[in-house]
């Protein structure tokens, strides 16, 4: 019999089976749990290490404790490579994984303005730019508003061209026809300079492809001492060319509204064929725009500025009409109807 | 109105080509919308003399027709039913010869009988539409003349849109004056008639007799008298003009009348002298109970606001807007009674309305006629046709009431305001120029330019006016573009609501903008009972109220929506509402809705049904994303429109602004809607009026959190919970609701399980487990004795 070696064969056996243990663990669980079972301070070879020691006689013991720390180091390399070969495996199974990018994503409902105000608020900054304050009003207004102070008395012909949305309570409140309006209001609360633009809902008694009972405008007024009609025509050509493109051409052609002295129509070039023509057009290159002018010396008068001292000059469009030239919507009805499909085209 | 190019051409001496002239206009303020070309190339056909006819030998419906062109006779073969006889003229397209359709004529074998070209009808020359047979030319027609010269042929008829301050336009002789002061080298024709060549001896007076009894109504009136007419179709150029132009041919005294309103703008009418009452006219005001049947067989009650032409009887005319059957011109009439007249547009603008009657007369007398030159001119024009036509004579001299005869206006135009007002110079004398162009006369031009505006233009009558015809007849497009004066940048540029807009749509959800009429009976069924603004003229009953609230809109838009197999529907609009105020304006308020339907968004339509408290989060986040602390939510019962239970309002400083929750299944039932239906109203103005947010340094320290399980009675809810505990404990930081759950296996009768989760913190230091565990005890100490809660 020779004790030390049948003790040091004793722990390399012990060695041996924990390390075909360890090799053998399927995961990370098991390895630890087996490591437990044979590695560490309180493992099963460090006690037979220990016991090896203990038992073997004085000249010995240095021999058996050479061999049992032989084995501690095998468990630990055991356990340390399969750990690095478990964690090579998950991350080769990690990256076998792949998804169809073309599947749509998780999103979080989006939300969406409408046209109409996506327009508007585009107007608002080109406006902002040239030193335009915003003003707004209420859609009831008085006749006097509405008509008296623009230069437009109850007979006057000029009310044949809108047909106005009276209220049953009262034939003087209707509905505003356009938000000249508010440019009154603000020319009564103070004096010039005025630079505004008055976006909103107008009304008038109209339906059909291109029109609606309820639309929207903006109109621009500018009081100051030293502006002119060309002020007007410059300003006019910065918006639409800022608004449509570089591209788009002006035109105003003189007309008549009661407010306004010299009136003009502004057209501008059609921004589906560029001004050669094609069915929006009517095969004229020119598409109808809004009206424009100096503002009217009687309009002054009606709000007690001298027009000896100040010019002005005011313009009104469509908001609808805009966002529908810009998104090339055919039809106003569509933008009332309320279908979330329409608003979702726009971001 | 319509005008014809080649009238149009013969008045102004301008000589452009209809397309040119179109423009022309256009650019100087009278919009061309609409042109139609009248025999575009026809040449070579001429009047030709019908000698003698017979039947073709080999076709029963042709003719051979035998006709002279005034120096030879030649044999055509027709096919038309209506070959006038021996002495007829026709319209004989020769050999050659070129019609508007392109055809070139030749010499052609009709059934075995060679035709020479073909007698021409009416749609083959390019004149109108007909086919039924020939065109019949006058009888005089000298054989040989040219027909497209005789037809006014090629012409274009341009449909002018004339603005209402420009009466003068409604006739082709104003729209000639415009194109003589815009084109270079035209200048008007004058329209001056001799008329003593038309005169008898016999005098006016004595035979016809005008009292003027409302000279208000009536600034001018005059007749003239054309004895011995013979009442019988006009010529066929006067025939032809006045089809082109829309308007029918009667007789030659009618159409001269008719011809006249188109040339200078001025109505004329005609009356059957002797069937007027002691040939004498009386202007007056109807009296009540007044009739007249006019001339389209109505028979109409005047009222004392009408303006009558009477004869010392009744009324004979509806002055201004139409004639009277009784005195109408007929086959029997012999003599003339010819009314040139100046009506008050007031006056003819309210009795053309009440009648609905707008004819071609009164839309002028309307819109403002001359009382002057556009009198005078179109009775003698008039008068002379009539001779000319009917082969009558003109008695001598004119009847003429016109107590207070309107003299030009004078204005005044200082030259150098016109460039302050269009931003570009012109010299005095450009401005002078442009202005007599236009026929107004310059007094003086010494500095200041003074005019003598005339009577045809009543729309220029201030120094503003003449700057937009200096700026107009020069082209807008001379007018340079600048810039106005640099100004500092505006204070408010961003609209009311459009933060709720932002937010609402940073939420999820999208914009609708809806009509803001809407229909009572939707109103009704929404169970909405608000009081209503009305419309006094709705466009139909669906559009017939101002709304309330948003809320039906949404609805429809909804219901839309889900028309179109769209379940998920999250809509927002920001608009005003309108609430009638006792004897003022209605009070407008600018509200913000929502409507929210379907499921929640998950991935390939994997998501639970949308319900209340989704619509609870979207206006938490709304109120937190436009930081409006300061708010309270509360059970509401009163909205009809909402489920009972399902319902809440929100208040500021103790102030409802808004109402949410499920609308009521009965309400979803009778809008025919699908799943539940989630809604929210509420005012904008208190949600833009958040404070700036000051910045408050984040925690650095760690907090502890506990957690807390109780039953509770179920009516308690979670706000008083929340609200019992701020006071607890200073360390107490924040606080949520995990779980709240009722079903009965789990919960006692009349009670449901919460579980909240405290959150503890110091602002300063680390907390212990003792501290927080002391407040934590306290704190649920006061719960249970405040809420009676049964700790789990
Ligand atoms: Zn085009």
């Amino acid at each position: 019999m020779v004790p030390d070696s049948s003790w040091s064969q004793q722990v390399a056996a012990l060695a041996e089976e924990g390390a075909c243990a360890l090799a053998a663990a399927p995961n990370e669980i098991a390895l630890r749990e087996v490591y437990a079972r044979y590695g560490g301070q309180k493992g099963s070879v460090k006690r037979a290490v220990s016991e090896a020691i203990a038992r073997a006689p004085k000249e010995e013991k240095r021999t058996v404790g050479q061999t049992g720390n032989g084995a501690l180091e095998r468990i630990e390399t055991a356990f340390a490579s399969r750990l690095a070969a478990l964690a090579d495996a998950a991350r080769a199974r990690d990256l076998e994984r792949s998804v169809d990018v073309t599947l749509p994503g998780r999103a979080p409902r989006i939300g969406h303005l409408h046209p109409i105000t996506h327009a508007r608020r585009e107007i608002e900054q080109i406006f902002a730019r040239l030193g335009f304050a915003l003003a707004t009003g209420p859609e009831v207004e008085t006749d006097f508003h509405n008509f008296e102070a623009l230069a437009i008395p109850k007979d006057h012909p000029a009310r044949d061209m809108q047909d106005t949305f009276y209220l049953a309570q009262g034939s003087d409140l209707l509905l505003r026809t356009h938000t000249l309006p508010v440019q009154i209001r603000t020319m009564l609360a103070g004096p010039p300079p005025i630079r505004i633009i008055c976006p909103g809902a107008v009304y008038r008694r109209d339906d059909d492809p291109t029109h609606s009972p309820m639309f929207h405008q903006v109109e621009g007024l500018v009081v100051e001492e030293r502006v002119t009609f060309a002020d007007l025509k410059g300003t006019l050509l910065h918006f639409c060319q800022a608004f449509l493109g570089p591209a788009t051409r002006l035109r105003l052609r003189p007309s008549f509204f009661p407010f306004t002295e010299p009136s003009a129509e502004v057209d501008i070039s059609c921004v589906f064929c560029g001004g050669t023509g094609c069915r929006t057009c009517k095969g004229g290159g020119w598409i109808e725009l809004g009206g424009a002018g100096m503002v009217d010396p009687e309009v002054f008068r009606q709000v007690a500025y001298d027009p000896e001292k100040y010019n002005g000059f005011a313009f009104g469009f469509g908001i609808d009409r805009m966002a529908m030239l810009k998104y090339r919507i055919n039809d106003i009805r569509r933008l009332y109807e309320g279908d979330q499909r329409l608003s979702e085209q726009f971001g | 109105m319509k005008a014809s190019v080649h009238w149009l051409r013969e008045l102004s001496g301008c000589d452009l080509d209809a397309a040119a002239i179109a423009e022309t206009l256009t650019a100087a303020g009278l919009e061309v919308e609409g042109m139609t070309s009248l025999g575009a190339g026809l040449a070579g056909v001429i009047a030709a003399e019908v000698r003698a006819q017979r039947p073709h030998p080999q076709a029963d419906k042709l003719t051979l027709v035998d006709v002279f062109d005034g120096e030879a006779v030649t044999q055509v073969v027709c096919g038309a039913p209506n070959v006038p006889a021996a002495g007829g003229r026709v319209a004989w397209a020769r050999p050659g010869a070129r019609l508007p359709s392109g055809l070139t004529l030749t010499a052609k074998e009709v059934r075995g009988v060679l035709s020479p070209g073909m007698l021409c009808a009416p749609d083959e020359l390019g004149l109108s539409d007909e086919h039924a047979g020939i065109l019949i030319l006058d009888a005089g027609t000298p054989p040989g003349t040219d027909v497209a010269e005789l037809l006014q042929l090629p012409d274009t008829i341009l449909e002018v849109n004339v603005t209402p301050n420009r009466p003068d336009c409604l006739g082709h002789l104003g729209l000639a004056r415009e194109l003589a002061a815009l084109v270079p080298g035209a200048k008007l024709r004058s329209l001056e008639v001799d008329l003593t060549r038309w005169e008898s001896e016999r005098e006016i007076r004595g035979l016809a007799e005008v009292i003027l009894e409302d000279p208000t109504g009536c600034l001018r009136y005059t007749a003239r008298v054309i004895e011995g007419v013979t009442v019988r179709p006009s010529p066929l150029p006067m025939q032809v003009r006045l089809a082109r132009l829309g308007i029918r041919a009667i007789n030659n005294i009618v159409d001269a009348t008719n011809l006249g309103l188109l040339e200078t703008g001025h109505p004329l009418h005609a009356f059957d002298l002797d069937r007027l009452t002691r040939q004498t006219v009386v202007v007056r005001r109807a009296r009540a109970g007044e009739k007249i049947v006019t001339l389209d067989g109505q028979e109409r009650s005047l009222t004392p606001q009408d303006l009558a032409i009477c004869d010392p009887e009744w009324p004979v005319a509806i002055a201004g807007v139409m004639g009277g059957r009784d005195s109408e011109v007929g086959p029997e009439t012999t003599r003339i009674l010819l009314e040139s007249a100046h009506f008050a547009p007031t006056a003819i603008r309210r009795t053309a309305q009440r009648f609905a009657l707008h004819s071609e007369a009164s839309l002028r007398f309307e819109r403002g006629t001359d009382p002057n030159q556009g009198v005078a001119l179109s009775s003698q024009r008039c008068a002379v046709r009539i001779a000319k036509w009917a082969g009558g004579q003109l008695a001598r001299g004119l009847i003429d009431r016109y107590p207070a005869p309107v003299v030009p206006h004078r204005t005044t135009l200082r030259s150098e305001r016109t460039e302050r007002v269009l931003g570009v110079a012109l010299s005095p004398a450009e401005q002078v120029q442009i202005l007599t162009s236009l026929g107004i006369d310059i007094v003086a031009s010494d500095g200041t330019i003074q005019c003598a505006v005339p009577t045809f233009r009543p729309d220029l009558t201030r120094e503003i006016d003449l700057i937009e015809e200096v700026a107009r007849v020069r082209g807008y497009q001379k007018i340079p573009a600048t810039l106005p004066p640099s100004a500092v940048a505006a204070e408010r540029t961003a609209a009311p609501g459009d933060l709720v807009r932002d937010a609402l749509a940073a939420l999820g959800l999208s914009e609708v903008i809806t009509l803001a009429f809407i229909s009572p009976h939707q109103l009704a069924r929404t169970q909405i009972g608000d009081a209503v603004v009305r419309l006094a003229n709705p466009l139909r009953e669906e559009q017939s109220v101002m709304r309330p609230s948003l809320l039906p809109g949404l609805l429809s838009a909804l219901a839309l929506n889900q028309r179109q197999h769209r379940g998920d529907v999250a809509l927002f609009e920001v608009g005003a509402t309108f609430h009638p105020v006792e004897g003022a304006a209605p009070r407008e308020v600018l509200r913000a809705g929502l409507v929210l339907s379907g499921r929640r968004t998950g991935w390939l339509k994997g998501g639970e049904p949308i319900d209340f408290y989704d619509l609870k989060g979207i206006v938490d986040a709304l109120l937190t994303k436009l930081r409006i602390t300061e708010i309270a939510f509360a059970a509401s019962s009163d909205s009809p429109w909402l489920h009972p239970g399902l319902a809440a309002s929100v208040s500021v400083d103790g102030r409802t602004i808004g109402r949410f929750g499920e609308l009521h299944p009965a309400i979803r039932s009778t809008w025919d809607l699908e799943s539940g239906v989630f809604l929210l109203e509420i005012e904008v103005a208190p949600l833009a009026s958040a404070a700036l947010p000051r910045f408050k340094e984040a925690p650095r320290f760690p907090g502890i959190t506990r957690d807390l399980s109780f039953f509770v009675a179920a009516g308690i809810p979670a706000a008083e919970i929340r609200s019992a505990t701020t006071e607890a404990s200073p360390l107490l930081e924040s606080m949520e609701v995990l779980e709240d759950y009722r079903d009965p296996e789990r919960v006692p009768r009349g009670q449901k399980g919460m579980l909240w989760t405290f959150h503890y913190r110091a602002s300063d230091r680390t907390l212990t487990d003792e501290e927080v565990q002391r407040d934590h005890t306290r704190l649920t100490e006061l719960l249970k004795t405040r809420f009676q809660l049964v700790l789990r």
